[in-house]
């Protein structure tokens, strides 16, 4: 098995164990938003000063507007339309003579020019404002939220990236993908339409509820009567909501997952022919996400429809009543408050006044139904960015985890046990020790624990038994960041990145001069293919080094870990793409380089294992056989001499 | 790394777009509407109706303010009702003050239910999900997107059909873009990050309904919208006020002039957005795919910087996108300001002489407010067209690149029987201009198994590349059954030989679905049989669910040896007239290449021998046990064929390069 991939299937079926589906099932259950805005503190609290000179600032704009409106109507309509007098307080504030404009029956034509002058300029203030104000909270909201949005996507990309492999790589990439970037995303929604929005859309309410109640009480209670069936209706609506959500987020996912998967392997669909079969999936998989994308809006639209029917009826109920309070010309119920306004007995400015409030309502009341909408569709997508960060990698350091000791006396292995599942062991009870300079063969069948034991060297996974020392030290005792950083690895799939050559190879040694990357590279006989390319070290690979033969990203890899130049170095299957010229000269040059390293190899090669200082032969996860090729081979029906007897059959 | 932000196009470099070009690009976008052109006539014929509450709403208004609140009798108004209108006037002016108030209040309603407005505008009807502050999130919304601009029942239908035929050309769109992605050549395909693939289909794609839209429907609707309102004033108005009918009409063009200078700083800043999103994206995807190597090398601090990076980036730019809109709702704003002051002073003029009614100033501003809404939209067509251009560019880009078998292919039907493969005088050079192959030519019979045996880079995969067509030859040609390859149908050719990759390329699925990968309906029997033959099928046996298990993405819950004898499996049973097999047996035990090895050479124990005498098997193969065994060994060094003969034939040569070759293998050998 190669390293990081002895992920058992027992692990999906952990997973899953009814549905044959790899993709988790997704999460439909309800999800507090309470809980999901307390994980969000994390990311909200470095921003809360913005959020508070936000909120200061919106308050403010809101209040201005109020006042700004109420006066205007007066203005317009009862002085200047309709010629009404001031009041001696509007007068005196507008700096007007009282003799000209609040002593009189009916105003002059000049005094009405005078205050149509005065409205002009109040609105055009307000326009200004309005306009300053909106754009610049709107863009200042926006840079907060992508600050906040990108705490978070930081967060995930460690998360995933952390993950132990035993999850990480049973996961589905793109499905991982549309979670970062999408239900990510989320989070700064939820505060957008969690925090933000609803704490306007209420305080909005708040005032305009507080305004047309002072016109009228009854007005007031009248919304209160219109809230209740809007707030029945989005009850009701909400489990559709919340499954539909979850069904189009997940369709979604599946499609992304496809698309990455079918670009990722054209190849293969093409030898196969299967471009036909792949465009079908594409195209059921999308029907499917549409369809499903469809069903969730069409709720989410017929909920706003109507709920705003609703405030719309009490609107219209309120129009009649207050035609019926103008005819008489009650008085308003905050006449006292509202005196220096000409809103003291019902008007036609007054019924225009709150007529604007009321509307304002009831857009208020379908904008918090949209938001209750997204809400339920936001609840979904937090469960699923959450799952990811909720997957806790598996190897954590000790408290008091030491830094990584001298490879002293080399590394042990004491009988350790380890299973991916609880009822299949992969090793069982392997013991060895491997001594500074020297070469270990790690040999065996296929899925005999070969990449496993050295997995746990890596500390990708803790042992279930038994140890693993490292100097004298157990690696559990060591901080896993220190321990990686002293074990270079040539994995048998190659990873390489789709950046230049030179990069690739100082992956694991950033700091690496050109001078040790061209080293490197003539270590593991890259430098001859390599310096041919008409870029050198600069040629740009494509995605997973796709330009290159698998010998030249082989050899990519053991330049990728020369210039590592750690104390260990790990080579599973290095050379199973090299021709044996080549690898010859890259073992020679290996050793050289390796001088005080401990070495690990897993091979089939014989060429390549019998030049090794020891050899472990592997079987059904225990090391059944260990010694030098010459011992082995002298075991009568040994394991190992079988296994040269018919690699040899084989050539002869 | 060093490339992590900005543009990450390997490709689509050149990402400048002329006035021209975006023309072109909404002529090519009207084609995907065609076949959803009946939601497209129901969509038009919808929008026109939900005008009546734009023209209707503000005329019921002045009756409630001047001729119920105010109690002037409706016989007298100072202005003149338009037509349609007029019934409801007739209707109406007899009844008293209290009579004209339930009819007023009735009308609203009877506007509410329907389209949703009551005693004020209509309400539109949207149904937008939660976004992003960045683009691809907010493309996610944009495929399931839909407007109406009234509420209420008509609303309601409007905004279905409006989502259902968005998603209808979108997805034509999507779907033909993703079946030209795996059609393209693989040299093509080798340069085009993952990642940028994904963005395309799923974030680019969505742009063309307002492609689409935006130059069809909308500036229609708008200009209907416009006129009718304009009419309105006309008639009402234009006696008493004449010179309000000419400010209405000046809206539009002042609204024009003020935003269409700004579009093409928009589409520039959008398409900035638009290609750092898809850097992202690629990030991504790189830590994902590799997270073994990720961890494994301790870079994630490093993987966390760069991908911070290119995030910061994104956001960035969609900054930008968002201060550029600003930008132009302020021009907007002020041309519109300038209009509405010099009619608001007109009006009021009017109604302080007494010659109008308060009620006039309401019809007068939501007639003015409905033809500078309708101008905004108009306006902001061209702005937002740009954007959405870019994006339906970069589709437009990947579906012009020529797929591989856009070439003049199919002069010929495939022959019936394929009895050889033949290279003549056959030469590749790369793009890049490195040579792969150079002169190589020889002929593989039927029944023949073929060794293709050199060092590391000398050709070996490029040369096989080319006999299912992956490559075409720059030089020379190649000759399956007598037929020049790129004469045959693609289809037949790949039909006709069976590739097995060197990498292991499973896909997410049953091992069951992924062994038909490339003959769907092959029996269970047959199945299992090439799974015995490559030695796959003890290890499926032993899975939890045997050939019924799910395998990961890319099949990552087996070993590399076991998923190469699924690959091994997988291509034999094509059952093709000439196989392939890349490194067939690098990653698997003696005991299983000896298996295979018996299989190929038709000495299986089963009287299922692959190699039967009408098959051509290829064998790249490092291995001298794997090599030995062929009837015949190609031996290439340098992109060409040094030697070639059987095993026994090569090593009679001394000095030859195969000789060599086993020569230093030899260590095994010598052991023994």
């Amino acid at each position: 098995m190669a390293l990081g991939l002895g992920i058992g299937t027992r692990r999906l079926r952990d997973r899953n164990p009814q549905s044959a589906t790899p993709v988790p099932a997704p999460p439909t259950e309800s999800f507090g938003f309470a809980a999901a805005l307390w994980r969000t503190r994390r990311y909200l609290l470095p921003e809360l000063r913005h959020f508070l000179i936000f909120a200061a600032l919106s308050g403010v704009a809101m209040l201005l507007q109020l006042a700004a409106s109420l006066v205007g109507f007066d203005l317009l309509t009862n002085k200047v339309f309709l010629g009404e007098p001031l009041t001696a307080l509007q007068a005196r504030l507008l700096g007007l003579d009282a003799a000209e404009f609040v002593t009189v029956q009916e105003l002059g034509q000049g005094a009405r020019f005078t205050l149509r002058t005065a409205f002009l300029l109040l609105t055009g203030m307000l326009l200004v404002l309005g306009f300053v104000l909106g754009s610049g909270l709107g863009y200042y909201l926006t840079w907060i939220l992508q600050r906040v949005n990108q705490h978070l996507r930081l967060a995930m990309m460690d998360s995933v990236v952390h993950l132990s492999l035993r999850r990480g790589d049973s996961r589905q990439v793109g499905d991982a993908i549309y979670r970062v970037y999408q239900d990510s995303a989320m989070v700064t929604s939820v505060v957008r339409n969690a925090l933000v929005a609803p704490a306007v859309a209420f305080f909005n309410l708040l005032v305009a509820v507080g305004a047309v109640s002072f016109f009228s009480l009854y007005l007031g209670m009248l919304f209160l009567v219109a809230a209740a069936p809007a707030l029945l209706l989005a009850w009701a609506f909400t489990p559709r909501l919340r499954t539909l959500s979850s069904k189009a987020r997940a369709a979604n996912s599946e499609l992304t997952s496809h698309i990455q998967e079918s670009v990722g392997g054209v190849r293969l669909l093409k030898a196969c022919r299967a471009e036909l079969g792949a465009l079908e999936g594409f195209r059921s998989r999308s029907t499917t996400a549409l369809d499903h994308a469809y069903e969730l809006r069409r709720a989410v639209a017929l909920l706003g429809v109507l709920v705003y029917i609703c405030a719309a009826l009490a609107a219209l109920a309120a129009d009649y009543l207050m035609v019926r309070w103008v005819w008489a010309e009650a008085p308003t119920f905050g006449y006292g408050l509202v005196a220096f306004i000409g809103f003291a007995v019902w008007n036609l400015g007054a019924f225009q006044a709150a007529q604007e409030r009321l509307s304002a309502i009831s857009g208020t009341g379908v904008s918090l139904a949209a938001t209750w909408c997204v809400l339920q569709d936001m609840s979904v997508g937090l469960k699923r960015a959450f799952f990811l960060l909720d997957a806790e990698p598996e190897v954590v350091d000790k408290p008091d985890a030491l830094s990584m000791p001298a490879l002293g006396e080399g590394v042990r292995f004491e009988g350790v046990r380890f299973g991916y599942a609880a009822d299949r062991p992969v090793l069982d009870g392997a013991t060895f020790h491997a001594q500074p300079g020297t070469t270990v063969a790690i040999v065996g069948p296929s899925g005999a624990g070969k990449s496993t034991l050295l997995s746990l060297l890596l500390r990708l996974y803790e042992v279930d038994g038994g140890g693993v020392r490292v100097g004298g030290v157990d690696v559990r005792d060591i901080r896993v960041r220190d321990l990686r950083a002293a074990i270079a690895i040539v994995l048998q799939e190659n990873a390489l990145f789709p950046t230049s050559i030179a990069d690739n190879i100082r992956y694991a040694a950033p700091s690496a001069t050109d001078q040790e990357v061209e080293q490197a590279a003539r270590t593991a006989c890259a430098d001859e293919f390599v310096e041919a390319l008409p870029a050198g070290y600069a040629t740009e690979l494509g995605e997973r080094g796709a330009k290159l033969s698998a010998g030249q990203r082989q050899r990519l890899s053991i330049a990728r870990a020369v210039a590592k130049d750690a104390p260990i170095l790990i080579l599973d299957e290095p050379t199973a793409a090299l021709d044996v010229a080549t690898e010859q000269r890259v073992l020679e040059r290996l050793a050289a380089h390796g001088k005080e390293k401990v070495i690990f190899l897993v091979t089939h090669r014989i060429g390549t294992i019998r030049r090794a200082d020891q050899i472990l032969f592997l079987e059904n996860g225990r090391i059944v056989e260990r010694g030098r090729h010459d011992e082995l081979m002298a075991i009568a029906d040994g394991r190992y001499a079988h296994f040269v007897q018919s690699e040899v059959e084989l050539a002869s | 790394m060093a490339k992590s932000a900005g543009y990450d196009d390997r490709l689509d470099v050149d990402t400048n777009l002329s006035g021209r070009d975006v023309l072109g690009v909404l002529r090519r976008s009207l084609a995907y509407i065609k076949p959803a052109w009946r939601l497209f006539a129901l969509k038009f014929v919808l929008m026109i109706v939900s005008f009546v509450p734009i023209v209707v709403a503000p005329l019921a208004l002045k009756i409630l303010s001047d001729h119920v609140l105010l109690q002037n009798p409706l016989a007298e108004a100072t202005i003149a009702f338009p037509p349609f209108f007029q019934p409801f006037v007739d209707a109406t002016v007899h009844l008293s003050p209290n009579g004209l108030l339930i009819a007023t209040v009735a009308l609203l309603l009877a506007l509410l239910l329907l389209f949703g407005a009551g005693s004020g505008a209509a309400q539109p009807t949207t149904a937008f999900l939660a976004q992003g502050e960045d683009t691809a999130t907010q493309s996610e919304n944009m495929i399931s997107a839909g407007w109406s601009m009234a509420g209420g029942v008509w609303g309601l239908a409007d905004l279905l059909c409006n989502i259902r035929l968005v998603q209808r050309v979108t997805n034509g769109l999507r779907t033909r873009l993703f079946g030209r992605l795996t059609r393209l050549p693989m040299t093509v395909l080798d340069d085009q990050r993952i990642g940028d693939g994904i963005y395309r289909t799923m974030y680019d794609a969505p742009s063309i309904q307002g492609v689409c839209f935006d130059l069809t429907l909308m500036p229609v609707i708008s200009l209907l919208g416009a006129a009718a309102s304009v009419y309105v004033v006309n008639y009402s108005f234009g006696d008493k006020v004449p010179e309000l009918v000419w400010l209405a009409m000046a809206i539009l063009p002042l609204t024009l002039l003020f935003t269409v200078p700004l579009a093409g700083t928009a589409r520039r800043t959008s398409q900035a957005s638009r290609g750092a999103g898809s850097a992202t994206t690629n990030r991504i995807e790189e830590n994902m795919a590799n997270v073994a190597a990720v961890q494994s090398h301790n870079a994630d601090v490093r993987e966390r910087e760069a991908f911070g990076k290119a995030s910061r980036e994104s956001y960035r730019r969609f900054r930008h996108v968002v201060v550029v809109n600003i930008g132009i709702d302020l021009l907007s704003g002020l041309a519109l300001l300038s209009v509405g002051v010099w009619a608001f002073l007109l009006v009021t003029d009017r109604i302080v002489a007494g010659d109008l009614l308060p009620g006039d100033f309401l019809l007068a501003s939501g007639l003015f407010f409905a033809v500078a809404g309708a101008s905004v939209t108009l306006g902001r067509l061209w702005v937002d067209f740009q954007g959405n251009a870019a994006g339906v560019r970069r589709v437009f880009f990947y579906l012009d690149l020529p797929t591989e078998d856009a070439a003049p292919l199919a002069t010929r039907t495939a022959p019936k029987q394929v009895d050889s493969v033949a290279f003549e005088g056959v030469g590749l050079t790369y793009p890049d201009g490195r040579e792969a192959l150079r002169d190589v030519s020889f002929r593989a019979a039927a029944g023949e198994l073929i060794a293709i045996a050199g060092p590391t880079g000398a050709g070996k995969t490029s040369m096989a590349y080319m006999i299912p067509g992956f490559l075409a030859p720059s030089v020379g040609r190649v000759l399956i059954g007598g037929v020049d390859t790129r004469d045959w149908p693609l289809d037949d050719l790949r039909d006709a030989a069976s590739y097995v990759f060197q990498e292991h390329l499973l896909l997410s699925g049953t091992v069951h679905d992924n062994l038909r990968l490339g003959r769907p309906n092959a029996s269970r029997e047959e199945v299992q049989r090439a799974a015995r033959l490559s030695g796959a099928h003890e290890f499926i046996a032993a899975l939890p669910q045997g050939y019924e298990t799910v395998l990961g993405r890319a099949g990552e819950a087996l070993s590399v040896g076991e998923k190469q004898r699924l690959s091994i499996a997988r291509g034999l049973l094509r059952d093709t007239p000439v196989l392939i097999l890349d490194e067939p047996t690098a990653a698997v035990d003696p005991e299983t290449e000896q298996a295979l090895v018996a299989a190929l050479t038709g000495q299986a124990p089963e009287d299922a021998g692959i190699r039967r005498t009408h098959r051509i098997v290829f064998v790249i193969a490092h291995r001298l046990s794997t090599i030995a065994r062929a009837d015949r060994i190609l031996f290439m060094r340098d992109g060409c064929i040094v030697e070639q003969g059987s095993h026994a034939e090569l090593m009679a040569r001394d000095g030859g390069e195969y000789r060599n070759f086993v020569d230093l293998q030899g260590g095994a050998r010598s052991t023994s």
